[in-house]
């Protein structure tokens, strides 16, 4: 049988924090002049006396209930501000529900797309100072097995999702590194410039996650901007018929046109179609990283992304941008990351391909 | 059912599907005559053909058209070409499109 306490609460009962709400008519200064004043008689200063201490000791208590209290605020306030991003998996079980049945124990593909999509958060923490997506822990949310022989991985607004591939084409599309990097940094431009996706700002928001998904597979692998297959975009998600008809990758970022591309893009603003897949044209601004990054040397998660991830945070890079905006932006934010020497570098490699940068 | 509600409209004699977009950027093109397609395939570009004719009725009163949300989605076009050898253009997003029709479309190794 429970017993209750002063308060009437069961002493079993779960304790909940409260908070101390005792207020005093009389103020503890008079209580204690009249305690000590002669003129009263004694029964009656006693029990001032007593109110006195009982006061003083009731204020002890409710100092020490505020700055316990102070210390939880601080507490929960710094929580707040450095929320680890938590991870949802589901599967779809071949089907085109989203997001498919929770996963509550991830195995197989589900444990590889836990491992490399934590990867890619502690790349963006790590190497550019941002929490998750939207600097702020948003959780994130991968589908996988979606739909049947799915040759395609996108981002939808809120979360990920992977496709299992033809088998001809691509294979899983999460095997690759740098896709799980290009479809969470479409969630990171969501949040910042909103990039529209038509058009040549279309073709930049495709840029920036090849660009930030390929210098993500760089620095998990190590490799210096003098490995070639650290610009391959999408290299481990093709099929071993594609890769027997000699297409190692997507994309190259390095050479964009080039013949083991199976989707392969112009290299120069000159030769592109406005009205072209935004996927296609994303190749002149690829190459434009690629070459900058290069001649920067070094890794690619040094200056060269540094100074890309500022233009894509500097509110002037407005939705709408051109790759001549763009390329203004991205050469201003060189200056400042690494001075005049990476400066002339981006504003080079611009040059490279055809990209005459806005006036300021 | 192979034909349209509508009885006014014509019969409809071919269908190409275009698809943009995805990952891949990889575009598909493909021409088909409806006489070529399953029951089950021409029972669903008939209901996008119904669908399309209520989407502009609703276009003509100011709702306008609402693309996929996110990035590297598929899009749809399909060019429906009729008996009387009219044309008529019908833009799907990805969520919008049949999954019958979607094999209608894929690429293939060049």
């Amino acid at each position: 049988m429970s017993s209750a306490n002063a308060c009437g609460r069961p002493s079993d009962a779960p304790v909940r924090p409260y908070r101390s709400m005792c207020c005093f008519i009389v103020p503890p200064g008079v209580l204690k002049k009249y305690a000590r004043d002669g003129a009263i008689d004694p029964a009656t200063r006693k029990a001032l006396q007593d109110t006195y201490v009982e006061t003083e000791r009731l204020r002890g208590l409710r100092e020490a209930h505020r700055i316990a209290t102070l210390r939880d605020a601080d507490r929960f306030l710094a929580g707040a501000a450095v929320h680890v991003p938590a991870q949802h998996l589901f599967d779809c079980m071949h089907r085109k529900g989203l997001p498919g049945k929770a996963v509550a124990s991830p195995a197989g593909a589900f444990k590889t797309v836990f491992d490399t999509t934590a990867k890619v958060e502690e790349f963006y923490k790590t190497v550019l100072g941002r929490n998750s997506v939207d600097n702020k822990g948003f959780d994130l949310v991968s589908s996988l097995h979606y739909a049947r022989n799915y040759d395609n991985a996108f981002w939808n607004g809120s979360q990920m999702v992977y496709g299992d591939g033809d088998g001809k084409l691509f294979g899983e599309m999460y095997l690759s590194p740098d896709v799980i990097g290009h479809e969470l940094t479409h969630g990171v431009t969501q949040n910042l410039s909103a990039l529209r996706y038509e058009g040549e700002s279309g073709a930049l928001n495709e840029s920036i996650s090849d660009v930030f998904g390929t210098v993500f597979n760089q620095w998990l692998n190590n490799w210096a901007v003098t490995e070639p297959r650290g610009w391959l975009v999408g290299a481990g998600i093709m099929a071993p018929p594609a890769l027997a008809k000699g297409f190692t990758c997507l994309r190259d970022m390095a050479q964009p046109s080039a013949k083991h591309c199976l989707s392969p893009q112009p290299e120069l603003y000159s030769e592109i179609d406005p009205t072209a897949d935004v996927h296609e044209n994303s190749g002149v601004p690829n190459k434009a990283f690629a070459t900058f990054a290069r001649a920067a040397g070094g890794q690619a998660w040094g200056n060269a992304i540094k100074a890309w991830y500022d233009t894509c945070i500097n509110r002037a890079l407005r939705s709408d941008a051109t790759f001549s905006e763009f390329a203004a932006l991205t050469i201003a934010s060189a200056l400042k990351i690494g001075g005049a020497a990476l400066q002339a570098q981006c504003t080079s490699a611009w040059t490279e391909v055809g990209v005459t940068p806005a006036s300021p | 059912m192979t034909e349209p509600a509508d009885p006014a409209r014509p019969a409809v004699r071919r269908v190409r599907i275009e698809r943009r977009g995805g990952l891949a950027g990889l575009a598909v093109s493909a021409e088909h005559d409806f006489a070529a397609l399953s029951a089950a395939q021409q029972q669903a570009l008939g209901r996008v053909i119904e669908a399309a004719a209520s989407d502009r009725s609703a276009r003509s009163r100011g709702a306008p058209p609402g693309p996929a949300p996110g990035a590297d989605r598929f899009s749809y076009r399909l060019r429906v070409e009729d008996a009387a050898g009219g044309e008529q253009v019908i833009d799907l997003p990805e969520d919008a499109m049949p999954s019958v029709l979607e094999s209608l479309a894929k690429p293939a190794l060049p």
